[in-house]
């Protein structure tokens, strides 16, 4: 499972209110190792994207946004991406963003390491941390 | 700085005064805020609970589509 690192701006927009992460559309945005995310962008125009033509929705399903005993854990569904027609990529970094929020602000993103693509008819599961939750606020 | 007692109780008093005054005309202005915060969080609670009613079948189907997909290593078509 590759690691999740924040954007800087999140943990603002999370105290001022910009994320509803109960009920918002989270959605995976997917970056070339040529185009990495850095942690100071802060919403979806920010970033170069690869091409989403052959690609299937990129909406995560979120299963749990809750506390226990004061500390906050969003949990997402696994998402698997399939392209069709064609190939999707390539794509090193998935991004997390809110395609509720008003600037389809970011959230974080996933290192796989090195650049992949997706053939026509090939899938890919974006693997989200069903134990720890994708991520915590303490 | 004026280390004058009595010019520093003056300065004091005059610095709670424009205190006071900001703090007056800033209270119609949160009070206004507060009034749209409640109006949209009422709107916006009724459409967040429709939303999660509506998505509840798809944790089910994305986790066996996952599973699927980890069985059939990406070749789904």
């Amino acid at each position: 499972m590759a690691t999740f690192n924040k954007f800087h701006s999140f943990v603002e927009a999370m105290a001022e209110g910009l994320h509803d992460l109960g009920s918002d559309q989270i959605a995976v945005a997917l970056c070339a190792a040529a185009n990495a995310p850095t942690a100071t962008d802060a919403d979806l125009g920010d970033l170069t994207q690869a091409s989403y033509d052959n690609l299937s929705s990129r909406n995560v399903t979120t299963s749990a946004s809750a506390q226990t005993s004061g500390t906050y854990k969003l949990t997402l569904t696994d998402l698997t991406l399939t392209s069709t027609g064609g190939t999707t990529g390539p794509f090193r970094y998935v991004v997390l963003y809110n395609d509720t929020a008003s600037n389809d602000e970011l959230i974080g993103y996933y290192d796989y390491g090195s650049d992949l693509t997706l053939q026509a008819s090939e899938s890919f599961t974006v693997d989200f941390d069903a134990s720890n939750g994708v991520l915590t606020n303490a | 700085m004026d280390f004058d007692i009595k010019n520093m109780r003056a300065r004091f008093a005059s610095l709670r005064k424009e205190r006071d005054k900001i703090e007056k005309a800033l209270k119609p202005l949160q009070d206004q805020k507060t009034k749209v915060r409640t109006e949209a969080a009422a709107a916006e609670k009724a459409l967040s609970d429709k939303i999660i009613k509506a998505r509840a079948p798809l944790v089910d189907i994305d986790t066996e589509m996952a599973m699927l997909n980890r069985l059939l290593k990406g070749k789904t078509q």
